[in-house]
This record gives C-alpha cells, sequence and structure tokens, in this order.
C-alpha cells in the first residue's frame, strides 16, 4: 500500500511538468513548491512548538540575500551559496530565539513582527552590501554537476526535491524525542519543563530548524527569480506564509502542501478580481479560522476516509 | 536644537501615546493585542479624508470619520473576534493580523499606495518663543492629547459605565456575576479603542501625508509605546509614547534619520527582554 502511495506521488511529481503548458503556470506551480517549504518552517515553529511567530519573511530575505550576495560578489554557485543561506538563517534564528525565550503569547507575534521589520529596514539602508530599494540583479541559475537548471521545469525537480528533502526530514523528527518535546512544550510550558524537558534548549532548536527551512526557500527563491529586493519580504509575506500553514492545518505534515497549493493557486485563478485578489488571501484565512478551526487538511481527511469506506463497502457488496 | 528635537519628540510621542491608549484598552479587556489597531486608524484617516473631498464639511467629516472607526471597532469583535473566542488563543490573535491584511490590502486598493495631503485642523502660522519656534500644531496636538487621556481616566473612575467596563476587563467572571454583561462591555472597548486610533490618524495625517502604509510602523510603535509604559495603565501609554517619541525624534537629529523607525523596535526589545512588564506596572499579569 505504502509502496503503491509513493509511486503514486512520484508519478504526479514527473507528470506535472509535462502536463504544464506554458512558463506562467510553471512558475506558479514552483512558487507553490516554495511555499510548501516557507509554509513547513511556520509549521515547525508554530505548528509542533506553539511559538507564533509574524517575522518569517526576514529568515526568507537573509537566505534570499546571502544566496544573491555570494553569487553576484563572491562568485560562488548554487551548493555553497545554499550552505552560506542556510548557516547564516540558522545564526539569525539563534538571535531570534534569545529575546523571544523570555516571552510568549502576544508579546512574542510582536517580537517577531518587529524583527521582521528591523530586518527589512536593514534591506532598504544597508545600500553599500544590499543595494537599497533597487535590490540585487543577476543572480545566476544554479549549475549541479555540469547540469544548468537554466529553464523554470528543470528548475523545478530541484525545488522539488528540497521540498521532499524537507518534508521527509519534518517527517521524522516529530515521530523522535523532539518532536515530542516541541509538541509538549506547545501543549504545556510549565507541565514540559517539570518532566524533565530542557525547554530553551527545544525553543532554540525550533527557532533555528525553522529559520533554516526559510534560508533554504530563499536560496532557492533567489536563484529562480534572479532578482531581489527588500518589496519582496515585507510583513504581508510573513502574513501569507502564516496563512498557508494554518489554512492547510497547523502541527500536520501535509498541511502546509495543501495551504501552499491553496494559498497560491487561488490568488492566481482569482486574478480577474484585479488588486483585490490580494485581499482574498485574507479572506480565505478569516474563513478557515471562523469555519475549519485546525484547518482544511483534517476536514480533507475525513473526506477521503468517507470516500474510502463508502469504496470498501460497495467492494464488499459485490463480492458478496 | 535639542529643544525643538524634544518638542518635535512630545509632539509625535502625544500621537503614539493616543494608539497606545486603544492597545492598552483592548489588552485588559482581552489578554492580547490586537494587531488590527493600526489599520483601524489608517482606515479612519482615509474615510475622513474622503468625506473632506466630497465637500463635507472639515469638523463634521472628522466626526464622521471617527464614527466610522468605531463602527469598524465594533465590527471586528461582533463579526470576527467573538465568533473565535472559545477556539483557541493563537487563532484569536491570528484573525486580528488577517483582519489587519484584509483592511490594510483593501485600503490599498480603495485609496492607492501614493501619500496624500490631509489638511490639518490648526493654523498654520508659527507661534516663536524666544529663539525657537512652536507650530500651533504641536501645541494642539498635546493639548488634545492630555485632554483625552484625562478624560478617559475620568470616564473610567467617575462615570458608572465606565466602571463597569474597568470591573470587566479586570475581573471578568466577578464583574459576570455582578450582573455586568461582559460581552457587552468587551464589544464597547473595542469601539472606543478604534474611535481613539481614528482620532490619532487625523492627526497624525497632516504631518506625515495620508498613506496606507502608515498603519503598520505607527500600529509597532504603539504597541512598543503600550509595552514600555506598562500595558493596561493609561498614563504608562502616555509615558512610553511620550519617551518613545523623544528617543525617536533625538535619536534621529543626531544618530541617522534612514534608522528613525528602527528605534522604537529596538527599544521594544529592550523592554521585553529587561522589564516586559513595562515601567509603571509592578506584577507580571499573566494573561499569555
Amino acid at each position: 500500500m505504502a509502496k503503491t502511495k509513493i509511486l503514486f506521488m512520484a508519478a504526479i511529481i514527473i507528470i506535472i511538468p509535462i502536463l504544464t503548458p506554458n512558463m506562467y503556470i510553471m512558475q506558479i506551480v514552483n512558487m507553490i513548491c516554495i511555499y510548501i517549504i516557507l509554509g513547513t518552517s511556520i509549521n515547525v515553529l508554530t505548528g509542533f512548538t506553539g511559538q507564533l511567530s509574524l517575522g518569517q519573511a526576514a529568515f526568507f530575505g537573509v537566505g534570499a540575500y546571502t544566496t544573491a550576495l555570494l553569487n553576484t560578489r563572491a562568485g560562488l554557485q548554487f551548493i555553497p551559496c545554499m550552505i552560506g543561506s542556510v548557516l547564516i538563517t540558522a545564526l539569525f534564528g539563534i538571535v531570534l530565539a534569545v529575546p523571544a525565550l523570555k516571552v510568549k503569547g502576544s508579546y512574542l507575534a510582536l517580537l517577531t513582527m518587529g524583527f521582521g521589520e528591523v530586518v527589512r529596514i536593514v534591506m532598504i539602508n544597508w545600500t553599500p552590501v544590499t543595494n537599497g530599494t533597487a535590490g540585487i540583479l543577476g543572480i545566476e541559475s544554479p549549475v549541479l554537476f555540469g547540469f544548468a537548471f537554466d529553464s523554470l521545469k528543470k528548475y523545478y525537480f530541484l525545488i522539488v526535491a528540497f521540498v521532499i528533502l524537507g518534508l521527509a526530514y519534518q517527517n521524522m523528527i516529530i515521530h523522535t524525542r523532539t518532536g515530542r518535546a516541541f509538541v509538549a512544550i506547545r501543549e504545556d510550558n510549565e507541565a514540559a519543563e517539570l518532566t524533565g524537558i530542557n525547554v530553551t534548549g527545544y525553543k532554540i532548536r525550533a527557532f533555528v530548524l525553522s529559520a533554516i527551512y526559510c534560508g533554504m526557500a530563499g536560496c532557492l527563491y533567489a536563484m529562480m527569480i534572479r532578482y531581489i529586493s527588500p518589496d519582496t519580504f515585507t510583513n504581508n509575506i510573513s502574513s501569507v506564509i502564516l496563512w498557508t500553514a494554518i489554512v492547510g492545518g497547523f502541527g500536520t505534515v501535509a498541511g502546509p502542501v495543501l495551504g501552499g497549493i491553496i494559498m497560491q493557486v487561488l490568488p492566481e485563478a482569482l486574478r480577474f478580481l484585479g488588486d483585490w485578489r490580494l485581499v482574498v488571501y485574507g479572506v480565505i484565512l478569516l474563513i478557515v479560522i471562523l469555519r475549519f478551526p485546525g484547518g482544511l487538511y483534517p476536514y480533507v481527511q475525513k473526506l477521503l476516509e468517507t470516500v474510502n469506506k463508502k469504496k470498501a463497502a460497495a467492494d464488499a457488496a459485490e463480492e458478496g | 536644537m535639542l529643544f525643538q528635537q524634544v518638542l518635535n519628540g512630545l509632539t509625535n510621542g502625544s500621537l503614539y501615546a493616543l494608539m497606545a491608549v486603544g492597545v492598552t484598552m483592548v489588552y485588559k479587556s482581552l489578554g492580547m493585542l490586537n494587531f488590527a489597531h493600526g489599520d483601524t486608524m489608517m482606515v479612519g484617516t482615509f474615510i475622513t479624508l474622503t468625506f473632506i473631498k466630497a465637500g463635507v464639511p472639515f469638523y463634521i467629516a472628522i466626526l464622521l470619520g471617527i464614527a466610522c472607526a468605531g463602527v469598524l471597532g465594533f465590527m471586528l469583535e461582533r463579526v470576527i473576534l467573538r465568533k473565535v473566542k472559545f477556539s483557541s488563543f493563537v487563532n484569536l490573535l491570528i484573525a486580528t493580523v488577517g483582519v489587519s491584511y484584509v483592511l490594510r490590502n483593501t485600503a490599498m486598493v480603495i485609496w492607492g499606495t501614493s501619500p496624500q495631503l490631509f489638511p490639518s485642523m490648526f493654523p498654520q502660522t508659527l507661534i516663536k518663543i524666544g529663539s525657537f519656534n512652536v507650530t500651533p500644531q504641536s501645541i494642539g496636538i498635546i493639548l488634545i492629547t492630555l485632554a483625552i487621556i484625562t478624560g478617559l481616566h475620568l470616564f473610567f473612575t467617575r462615570v458608572k459605565i465606565g466602571k463597569c467596563m474597568q470591573l470587566a476587563s479586570s475581573d471578568p467572571e466577578g464583574a459576570a456575576m455582578m450582573g455586568i454583561n461582559v460581552t457587552y462591555m468587551r464589544f464597547l472597548t473595542f469601539g472606543i479603542s478604534a474611535g481613539l486610533a481614528a482620532i490619532a490618524g487625523i492627526m497624525i495625517a497632516p504631518l506625515t501625508y495620508a498613506r496606507v502604509d502608515m498603519s503598520a510602523t505607527i500600529g509597532m510603535k504603539a504597541f512598543a509605546a503600550a509595552i514600555l509604559g506598562g500595558i493596561g495603565n493609561l498614563w504608562g501609554a502616555l509615558l512610553g509614547g511620550v519617551i518613545l517619541g523623544i528617543v525617536e525624534a533625538v535619536g534621529a537629529a543626531y544618530i541617522s534619520t534612514a534608522y528613525r523607525d528602527a528605534f522604537s523596535f529596538i527599544i521594544l526589545f529592550i523592554v521585553l527582554f529587561v522589564k516586559p512588564t513595562g515601567l509603571l506596572n509592578k506584577k507580571i499579569e499573566n494573561k499569555l
């Protein structure tokens, strides 16, 4: 059963780029993949560990800027850029985690939001390094072992590899001691501490892990779009990253995948609304929070189960 | 030079204080920050501007703008927050962020992103005191803020409904047992808080132009001011706002104008790290 499932998934992943008719849709597919990684990043931090963050765009931006600078200034290739992005964002994760350990709830949300704003203000004003509001142009497409990922379709496979890696790692970690500690901290900070869980250590770990996911996404984003500017890493993006995980379903591995698809496809499908489609993001979120607390994935799962049961019942009836 | 900067700081600080008062009121009654506060201010300001442009007399337009913002606050509580109230705290907080997102992006579509001129309610002539220039605008803003906060203080300590609101937010169960409709008091709190935000917005806009992106920065500064002074405390909000305004003005003049907006965040980080209860609060209210 598991084998057929994996084969089925692999078939879908391979068929998607064959079926997409043009670059515009391919771009959306790639953005979905990047948002799945971003959604996973906040899922680890908020969904599993319960530390609400409204500043994920800062990590995303730091990852993208690191790659852009390493590539355009130092001429480094994809792998060192990726490693650089991951290391630098991990560092930023620690920087945010230290003050974040002292606060919770609204204050934590505010702290992370302020962190995001400060990072953006620095991006705009530290002109010698970041080139200010003009942004950084001319980032090269990645070349891996002599193979150039120079089109969106080729690039898709590179991103998908990272998505699978990210999801697999998340799936693995939630079933280990670390994952259980995360959930314990989310459910009750004091009780977790009383049972001997090193709350401080695990919180820092959650922040760093979350930052690393964003760093990866930032690196992939910078090398795909090949141009970055501070406009991309605003509060709005932090919100959309959060929505991605919430709409899909916090604390589930598949949640950010579903959320990434919904949050990227719906606004594109609603393009005829013009500028109003940005409002749609927020409206989707409010509907989900009011009508489907816990995200859409649990509901989809329930739906699939009832369908399967009906099918099984029908099969049994046929045999009988 | 320094005096001039301090005066500028006091002016801006009063406005932050006015915003912070709304933040503080909501925090006290709900135990969380209202992340849509800055956006309520921005929408209130733009509605006022729309009325002015439509030819409504200036002061009536202001009153209408404040009333519209109040209605927006009521609706936020009645239509959104009351419905999520009992599911989860994180959801409640995220709902206000969602409302903020919707308001900001709706405003961008309706009013555009370019800054718009906003008429001032004060005369533009300069008053000279010795060698210093003082604008009637600064003095007006400071006096109006002081009057509003004093008025609120009296409202919460002398007027019956104000006392009920105060009790409902500090001890909801006790208040409910005394026959106070706690939900209704919360509803009122949101409306008043939104109205105050609109007043602040109408006074800020002539200084910085009316712009959609003012909601985020000024909203953050309001949070910083409220926390700095000690959240839940009216005079704390005033103190926090004024300190923030002065630090910002002096910092911008002597350190760097480009990082002007970053100063408030740095103060916020320091306060959260060193004394999360703020300057005027003594005990930690563990309300989440």
